[in-house]
């Protein structure tokens, strides 16, 4: 194996392979990224076993081979340099890195040992609009749930139903959920889970410009083509919770509120919130939305009134601050709605100027403790 | 005269079972006999006594090779209570010439005998007096290693088999084991020693000549125990008794009748595994938060990977969850599977975790979407289930999953 390429092409893409790279892991060869060059092509590869990554860029080969490097050691020697062009070439069991002033040589593992990486199958790709589907997976994935004993909330749940497609994310105290046009997507695939990683991981490296991502469904897998990179990952088994019973389907009280207003007061109050349940009372009466909380700990309180426009009973309800400010970013548009109908029920959360059926999230509260 | 800082013995006794088996029936001395686990052609040779493995015969060897390599063999099934019999009178033994004993196995121990010069006058007398007394006792002999650690003392009981005795110190070591293959050094298998190859080791001696960083860049932790080993610095002292056999791990493998390629066969063996260890857990009131699976193929080329999880649990889906998760692509499609095995570690009493279901939400008065009515009644299901096996026996219910074959 025998290539070279300008060091700025080289680092731009090795950065993005190595979001790939496990800090640790029990398996030393996932440490590594595996080098392919092809004719006039080279490609670079990276896995956790779960998610897979490859950029596909033009390079000069001289001679075609694969070699397996020691992914994080070689970007640390390769952003150290001054614009300039590397060539990599291998020899029995190590790969030299030229560079203008002298070389690496850094001792190779075989490429046979790299973990065997999933196929592309053109065939089976569907082209979705990029933009649709980065602003759903832009909108769900901050709601998944890190328990690893409930498997199915760890990722999206991604879901066709006539003409729409779904995406859900929950993780059991709050949850979002996302539809649009299925465009290219209708009958293609079953519903499937999809880790958060791989989806956050394709809209970070959204090349500017795209327009369609194509979408390959495997039995086990999902993969997205994004012309120079493709991104693969593992799903999830099923089943996922029948989150829809969960959604209430009426409620008794509506606020509608400035969005930027109320996020920013809830950020300055949740200052002074109790460390570990962030609790703030929303408390709704006439046109005032009170906001406050108090801090045993520290000796300190808060309080701040903003208008709002409110139909219902007057109501006190207590929620963890963190959650209302994660939600209120995913919230286009300058005003926002909470439905709700109890201080120990769900409220749902929506843009005033969205449909429903479009985006909402689901918002469980804190037990108030006064 | 042995002058180690901390004096490690490793008693090994010889051909166990098979020994055993000769005592109990004298008829057997001199012949091939032949102690396997199992049943019929799939059984595996436990242990063989001596005359066996002049043909070859080995532990762990399929008992229907065992059969074409010796057809004159002796074949016992193993007795395995007159064993543990035998097991709980060597312990008694041991316990008086150490009190830090550490069983590895029924026929296997180490003892830590530093500072017991005064009662017994140094190492070699102290192991004359117990090789004498287990011989005088129970008719049965071992072999003894001795050495300043417990890697070195397992590595020395090997050197003179049957009723030998070696000491092994740093320049002993050098002198025997630098020349062998790397293999010989305990804990290297077939594909260590296929990866150091690679890399230009060959012996042992080569291994203690390479680089500790260069191990630890391609083994990861174990390039570092690799390293220490091959020079033979080992100086790891033993666990006690009470130590080693605290419950720290559930598990429960199995060799699969036939060798498995299918997928789904292999599901099935992990979700019944699961199901198994999950069980004994629930059984015992432990959950645990390491989950670990142990694969070999046709060709006996073993790993083992574990995952620890962001919470305890002891229910059999999310074991069987994650221990799939940790088979790699390549088994049962590329190698045939012949053993797999599940294990969950980093064991808690479940009564001292407040809320096995939610003990990373502590009652903070978050309150939760109701999404997991599922949950709730799979773990009534789950109590039901066990119920019904605590009174009618762990065949009388099976999941549904596990009925293939």
């Amino acid at each position: 194996m025998k290539f070279s390429l300008p060091k700025s092409r080289l680092t731009h893409y090795l950065q993005a392979v190595l979001n790939v790279v496990p800090a640790k892991s029990t398996l030393p060869i996932l440490s590594n990224i595996l080098f392919e060059a092809l004719d006039a092509k080279l490609k670079i590869s990276a896995t956790d076993l779960d998610v897979t990554i490859t950029v596909s860029l033009e390079a000069e080969v001289a001679k075609k081979g694969s070699g397996v490097l020691p992914g994080r050691m070689l970007f640390d020697i390769i952003k150290e340099l001054p614009e300039t062009e590397i060539t990599f070439e291998s020899t029995a069991n190590r790969i030299e890195v030229k560079v203008p002033n002298g070389s690496y040589k850094v001792s190779a593992v075989s490429p046979d040992e790299f973990p065997e990486l999933p196929a592309v199958n053109l065939k089976k790709q569907v082209n979705m609009d990029a933009e649709t589907l980065a602003n759903m997976i832009r909108r769900t994935t901050f709601a998944c749930s890190h328990d690893e004993t409930r498997p199915a909330l760890n990722g999206v749940l991604w879901q066709t139903k006539a003409d729409r497609m779904i995406m859900v994310a929950t993780d059991g105290h709050r949850l979002a959920r996302v539809a649009a046009e299925s465009g290219g997507l209708k009958g293609v695939s079953d519903d499937v889970i999809i880790p958060p990683k791989v989806l956050d991981l394709m809209v970070k490296f959204l090349p500017a410009g795209i327009t369609t991502i194509g979408v390959i469904f495997e039995e086990n897998r999902i993969m997205f083509n994004l012309g120079e990179l493709v991104l693969s990952s593992r799903l999830i088994e099923g089943p996922y919770p029948n989150y829809s019973a969960v959604i209430p389907a009426s409620t008794d009280k509506r606020m509608e509120i400035a969005k930027e207003d109320l996020h920013s007061a809830v950020r300055r109050v949740a200052i002074l919130s109790n460390s570990l349940t962030h609790q703030v009372k929303f408390s709704v009466k006439g046109e005032t939305l009170t906001l406050s909380t108090t801090n045993a700990d520290v000796g300190g309180e808060a309080r701040e009134n903003l208008a709002c426009e409110y139909k219902g009973e007057p109501i006190e309800i207590g929620y963890n601050a963190g959650y209302v400010t994660d939600i209120l970013s995913k919230i286009e548009g300058d005003e926002v709605v909470f439905e709700l109908s109890s201080a120990v029920s769900a409220g749902i959360i929506y843009a005033a100027d969205v449909p429903k059926e479009d985006f909402i999230c689901l918002l469980m509260p804190l037990r108030l403790t006064e | 005269m042995v002058a180690f800082q901390s004096v490690i013995l490793h008693v090994d006794m010889d051909a166990f079972f098979a020994a055993v088996e000769v005592r109990n029936n004298p008829k057997l001395k001199g012949k091939p006999v032949i102690v396997g686990g199992g049943i019929g052609q799939r059984g595996v040779v436990s242990t063989c006594s001596y005359e066996a493995r002049k043909y070859g015969v080995k532990s762990g060897m399929p008992a229907g090779q065992a059969q074409r390599l010796c057809p004159n063999g002796v074949f016992i099934s193993a007795g395995l209570r007159g064993y543990i019999y035998a097991s709980a009178c060597l312990q008694k033994i041991f316990n008086k010439y150490s009190p830090v004993v550490e069983p590895i196995s029924v026929d296997e121990a180490f003892l830590d005998i530093t500072g017991t010069e005064r009662l017994f006058g140094g190492p070699e007398e102290l192991v004359y007096a117990m090789k004498n007394e287990i011989w005088e006792e129970m008719k049965l002999t071992c072999s003894v290693g001795i050495a300043p650690g417990k890697y070195l003392a397992k590595l020395a009981s090997g050197i003179n088999k049957p009723d030998g005795m070696t000491i092994l110190d740093r320049d002993r070591f050098k002198a025997i084991f630098f020349p062998l293959p790397v293999d010989s050094l305990w804990g290297v298998g077939e594909s260590t020693k296929r990866t150091l190859n690679r890399q230009g080791v060959f012996t042992v001696g080569d291994l203690a000549a390479t680089d500790a960083t260069v191990l630890k860049r391609i083994f990861g932790i174990n390039g570092g125990y690799l390293s220490v080993m091959s020079r033979g610095e080992d100086t790891s002292s033993i666990l006690g008794t009470d130590e080693a056999q605290d419950d720290k791990s559930m598990s429960h493998e199995t060799t699969v009748s036939k060798d498995i390629q299918d997928p789904t066969i292999i599901k099935a063996t992990v979700l019944w595994l699961s199901d198994k260890v999950s069980r004994r857990m629930r059984r015992r009131g432990f959950v645990g938060r390491t989950v670990s699976v142990k694969i070999r193929s046709s060709d006996f080329f073993t790993i083992t990977r574990s995952h620890t999880l962001s919470r305890p649990t002891d229910r059999s889906d999310v074991l069987y969850y994650h221990a799939m998760k940790l088979i790699p692509r390549e088994f049962g499609m590329k190698f045939k599977v012949r053993l797999l095995g599940v294990r969950m570690s980093e064991l808690s009493r479940r009564d001292r975790i407040d809320d096995v279901n939610y003990p990373d939400s502590p009652d903070l008065g978050q309150l939760d979407l109701s999404l997991f009515d599922d949950e709730v009644k799979t773990n009534r299901l789950t109590k039901a289930v066990d119920s019904i096996r605590d009174k009618y026996g762990e065949g009388s219910v099976l999941l549904a999953g596990t009925l293939c074959e």
